[in-house]
């Protein structure tokens, strides 16, 4: 089994032992990487957000419940795709977690081909995020290297203003600021103006 | 007004009509007593009288008794002083002789025996002269020689020398006396008289002593008669008697009589010629006349007691006569008091069939006075015409005496012609001699009687009308005994006439009164002790299976008319009311059992989320296995594990199933000795699956060694649930955070009102209750929850207190808001053990 690379790591968040092992059992018989943790406050000290993963959480649980579970997720701006189980009588608090940006919500007891779609689709859109995360967080990289003027400069070309309009709204003269147009496009490593653009938007670097 | 006519009459009248008046004025009793009072008062008075006529007639006497021995004493005085006096004359012509020298001694002699002769009082006659010398002497021979003054002797030195020593002195005539006492010589007493002599110088020369005997002066020179009449005596100056004779020792006797108080009987007087020194005393002898007064007035005297006696006896039969007399009146009032109250009429017939007498209530009856019917011969006036003849036999069979003891029935016609029944008997009327004089005949109206007891008849015919109108069988026998005394319709409808039925009755009622004495408060309460014994009735209620009915048995003994103990059997159908019963009991299970669904319902959520796990687990578990299958990567130890799980999950499922099953299904009431911690943990199971769907944490504690409870563990089980249900929804509704999602169950052991009992309660950190609703959330149909039924509290109420206990519920506060409510009930033990014991035991 370790021979077959891992397609992903899925955490799963419930206070039912029974709930929480058949799941592991089932999805590690699809080569998942499972962890399982039995309270909400576990997963939050334990959980890795550097890592491709996504999460099932019982909404119903002693301690935190996966509604808290979701809320400081967000306040870490963790990207992680979340399904949240439900009882029978927990749909609207689960419709609820959906317009948090929860990804689906499913029912026990879960049929098998529903469950694993959507850890597929939540494991893609992690990987998704994973990438964009890692691009922005370059762009970051670069970005903090520009001073405080470039940086002003490089607001006003992504606004689209000339040269000539940057010098009179910053009171440089032109050739100041071709300069550090000139350091801009060095630090930022582009050769055009459309790459700084794209850099300074944030948008993802063009797949490989 | 009246004592002025009365005045005016004593004054017109006199005292006669005085007396009159106030005679009369006394009363009965006074006058009794006045008229037993005079008799004797007149006998009093004329014994007074008499008894003073006698004094006074004594007095009289004596007066004159005394009168006479005055002068008969004065008279024989004189006599004696005369006498004395001519003998002086005679010795003092003697002694002036011989002063004169005229005789000589032999001359003398002679002289002195003249006189001595002469004169038998006279003794001797001495001639003494100065030298005391007797010159001669002549004396009588009947005087002792001792007495003798012998011619030429001397004068002794005496008496005799001291009257001569004095009449020497005096020169006057002397008399004195010689003691018979005083000189040992003198025999007899003498006077003696020393006549002086004188010689031709007028010198004393001597005297002439003359002595006399006083017996010979008594008796010659007092009177024979006045000897004769009195006891004469001659006595000196002291008393002494001198001769004579005194009477003495009857002073005692005349002392005792009235006016006898001083002996005036006698009398003194001194012989003058002698002086004090000779007393004349004469006593009056009045023997006979003291005697002849003295029996007279005894005589009367004793006459008068015996007539006071025989009037105070009289007197004394009188007053016995009196209260008789009072006795007898007071017995014929009575009698006649008697007569008149008696309701029995009395009719005295006398031999020839004539009325002699009725008694007022025999007037009373037949409406006829008394005059109307004695001396009525027959027909009577009260005998109804239609009856006349009937009545002639009878009154013929009366007298000739052919009458029935038990007396005869008659109708009587009153004066206003009504007519009524009476009863009449007759028995002879005997008189003080034995005779009979005629009949008594009693007659009684029994018009009354016969109404009473044609009442009686009715009444006993309305009672038992009402026995047999009656829808429960009654019926009464004697103890040990096969009769049947009483039996109503619908005994006999029941059980026919015989006693099977009521012994059957007794006997199950007897036997199963442990079973149906369930209540803890008998049929006796409120009665008083004492009336217990009389009232012992027994209740039971039992199936008769012959007649398919239930009845209600009670049973008392009774005493019975004829004073037999007897027991009587009451019992009447009870089959619709226990129909009924049966059919509340069922509805009442029904209503807990659809409760207890309700319960289910409301938590059915929580239910299904509880099912949901396993079954998600065993769905998740088969997944697995089928898809390591079906990649052939499965090893078979893993298999096997999995395999595992997922059954324990099947059986994790049907645990739950099985006790929501055990819940809702179980119905029968059955009340058991039950553990607390068992139905704790029961209720602990089902209740932990709503707490955990709202996450809500349930502690309890559960007091160690609680005593076991006689309950119906189902139904406790189902009030903690509810209330641990209720608790943790309205935690929930308060929308607590995590910290305060928190339900306590507490059972501890308590005292309340006295007893022991175990409480149970439920706290929550919910919201707590409305106030104004805290006392209305027992009531049916209502409720504080949107989806509730106000089924819930309402049924617990109801398990809670036909388990004897108290439920109550309470806010808890802190700093006014409301952070909690608590829910407790409690269950006493002692109640439920001792008196439903039994109950328990038997079914």
């Amino acid at each position: 089994m370790s021979l077959i690379p891992k397609k992903g790591t899925v955490y799963v968040v419930d206070d039912d032992e029974a709930v929480r092992d058949s799941l592991q059992w089932l999805l590690e018989g699809k080569d998942y990487r499972v962890r399982c943790f039995d309270s909400a406050e576990s997963f939050i000290s334990r959980y890795d957000p550097r890592e491709v993963a996504c999460l099932i959480a019982d909404i119903r649980m002693g301690g935190m419940t996966g509604l808290e579970l979701q809320d400081r997720l967000i306040e870490r701006r963790s990207p992680l795709p979340i399904v949240f189980i439900t009882g029978h009588g927990d749909v609207p608090m689960a419709v609820n977690t959906m317009k948090k940006g929860a990804m689906d919500f499913i029912q026990k007891p879960f049929k098998e081909e529903e469950l694993l779609g959507l850890v597929e689709r939540m494991l893609d859109e992690a990987r998704d995020a994973f990438a964009g995360y890692q691009q922005a967080a370059s762009r970051d990289a670069l970005l903090s290297k520009l001073t405080g003027r470039e940086a002003q400069v490089l607001e006003r070309i992504v606004a689209g203003r000339l040269n000539k309009q940057i010098a009179d709204d910053l009171g440089i003269s032109i050739k100041t600021v071709e300069a550090h147009r000139a350091n801009i496009m060095e630090k930022l490593n582009a050769n055009t103006v459309a790459d700084l653009l794209k850099i300074a938007l944030g948008q993802n670097a063009p797949k490989a | 007004m009246e004592l002025n006519k009365a005045a005016s009459v004593v004054k017109k009248v006199g005292p006669w009509a005085w007396w009159r008046t106030w005679w009369h004025r006394q009363s009965p009793n006074k006058q009794d007593r006045f008229a037993n009072l005079a008799p004797v008062a007149a006998v009093v008075l004329f014994l007074a009288a008499i008894a003073s006529a006698f004094w006074y007639l004594r007095v009289e006497e004596i007066e004159r008794e005394q009168e006479a021995i005055k002068r008969d004493v004065e008279y024989a005085q004189q006599r004696l002083r005369l006498r004395l006096l001519e003998r002086q004359e005679q010795v003092m012509r003697l002694a002036r002789d011989v002063s004169n020298k005229e005789i000589r001694p032999d001359q003398f002699l002679s002289r002195a025996e003249a006189l001595v002769q002469q004169y038998p009082e006279m003794m001797s006659l001495s001639w003494i002269d100065d030298r005391r010398r007797i010159v001669a002497n002549q004396t009588v021979s009947s005087v002792s020689p001792s007495q003798y003054l012998r011619a030429g002797s001397v004068l002794k030195v005496g008496e005799t020398e001291s009257h001569f020593s004095l009449a020497r002195d005096l020169m006057q005539p002397i008399y004195g006396q010689i003691d018979v006492d005083a000189d040992k010589d003198a025999q007899t007493a003498v006077l003696q008289l020393h006549s002086p002599l004188s010689n031709d110088q007028g010198r004393f020369s001597g005297v002439i002593l003359a002595e006399y005997t006083m017996e010979g002066l008594l008796r010659y020179g007092i009177p024979t008669e006045v000897l004769a009449k009195y006891a004469v005596a001659l006595q000196d100056s002291k008393g002494h008697l001198l001769a004579g004779q005194t009477i003495p020792g009857r002073i005692a006797l005349w002392s005792l009589l009235p006016g006898s108080d001083k002996p005036n009987n006698d009398y003194e007087v001194p012989v003058s010629p002698v002086g004090n020194d000779l007393i004349l005393r004469a006593q009056a002898w009045r023997t006979s006349q003291g005697l002849v007064g003295g029996g007279l007035f005894w005589l009367v005297g004793v006459l008068s007691v015996m007539t006071a006696w025989m009037l105070i006896g009289n007197w004394r039969h009188t007053r016995r006569r009196i209260q008789a007399q009072k006795a007898l009146v007071a017995e014929t009032n009575f009698r006649r008091a008697m007569e008149n109250s008696m309701l029995t009429g009395m009719r005295a017939l006398d031999l020839r069939g004539r009325i002699t007498y009725v008694n007022p209530a025999f007037c009373q009856m037949t409406g006829w006075s008394e005059s109307d019917l004695v001396g009525a011969v027959a027909p009577f006036p009260y005998w109804p015409d239609q009856d006349r003849e009937l009545l002639t036999k009878r009154l013929e069979e009366e007298i000739s005496g052919q009458h029935s003891a038990g007396g005869f029935q008659v109708r009587v016609k009153r004066k206003n012609s009504q007519l009524f029944d009476a009863r009449m008997y007759v028995s002879p009327l005997i008189d003080a001699t034995g005779k009979q004089t005629g009949w008594m005949t009693s007659m009684t109206d029994i018009t009354e009687p016969n109404r009473i007891r044609e009442q009686l008849a009715n009444s006993h015919e309305r009672f038992t009308i009402v026995l047999e109108a009656l829808d429960a069988s009654v019926s009464v026998a004697p103890l040990g005994s096969e009769e049947l005394l009483f039996a109503n319709k619908l005994y006999r409808l029941w059980f026919g006439q015989n006693t099977v039925g009521h012994l059957h009755l007794v006997q199950k009622a007897g036997t199963t009164e442990a079973t149906t004495r369930s209540d803890d408060v008998d049929d006796m309460v409120g009665l008083p002790t004492e009336s217990l014994t009389v009232a012992s009735s027994e209740n039971a209620e039992i199936f008769v299976s012959e007649l398919g009915k239930w009845l209600e048995v009670r049973s008392r003994y009774i005493n019975w008319a004829d004073g037999r103990l007897a027991q009587m059997v009451i019992a009447s159908d009870i089959t619709p009311r226990r129909q009924a019963e049966e059919l509340a009991a069922q509805q009442a299970e029904r209503a807990q059992t659809a409760s207890r669904l309700i319960t289910m319902g409301e938590m059915a959520s929580s239910v299904a989320h509880e099912l949901n796990q396993p079954l998600t687990a065993i769905s998740n578990y088969c997944s697995g296995m089928i898809s390591r299958i079906k990649t052939q990567q499965v090893k078979e130890e893993d298999l096997l594990w999995a395999l595992d799980k997922t059954a324990r999950q099947a059986q994790r499922a049907g645990q739950i199933i099985l006790r929501i099953r055990s819940f809702v299904k179980r119905s029968e009431p059955n009340r058991s000795l039950s553990d607390v911690s068992a139905m704790v943990s029961e209720s602990l199971e089902l209740a932990e699956i709503e707490m955990r769907r709202r996450h809500v944490r349930l502690t309890h504690h559960v007091a160690a060694r609680l005593p076991q409870l006689m309950v119906d563990p189902i139904l406790i089980e189902q009030v903690l649930i509810n209330l641990m249900k209720n608790a943790a929804e309205s935690i929930d509704n308060a929308n607590r955070p995590t910290g305060q999602r928190q339900v306590e169950l507490r059972i501890v052991p308590k005292q309340i009102d006295n007893q022991s009992v175990v409480e149970f309660s439920v706290t929550d950190t919910g919201q707590g209750l409305p106030p104004e609703d805290i006392e209305r959330v027992y009531e049916a149909f209502f409720s504080t929850k949107v989806e509730g039924m106000g089924i819930g509290l309402n049924l617990c109420r109801s398990i809670i207190e036909s388990h004897q206990g108290r439920i109550a519920a309470e806010n808890l506060y802190n700093a006014g808001e409301v952070t909690g409510c608590r829910f407790s009930f409690w269950i006493p033990v002692e109640s439920t053990l001792t008196k439903q014991q039994p109950t328990g035991v038997n079914e």
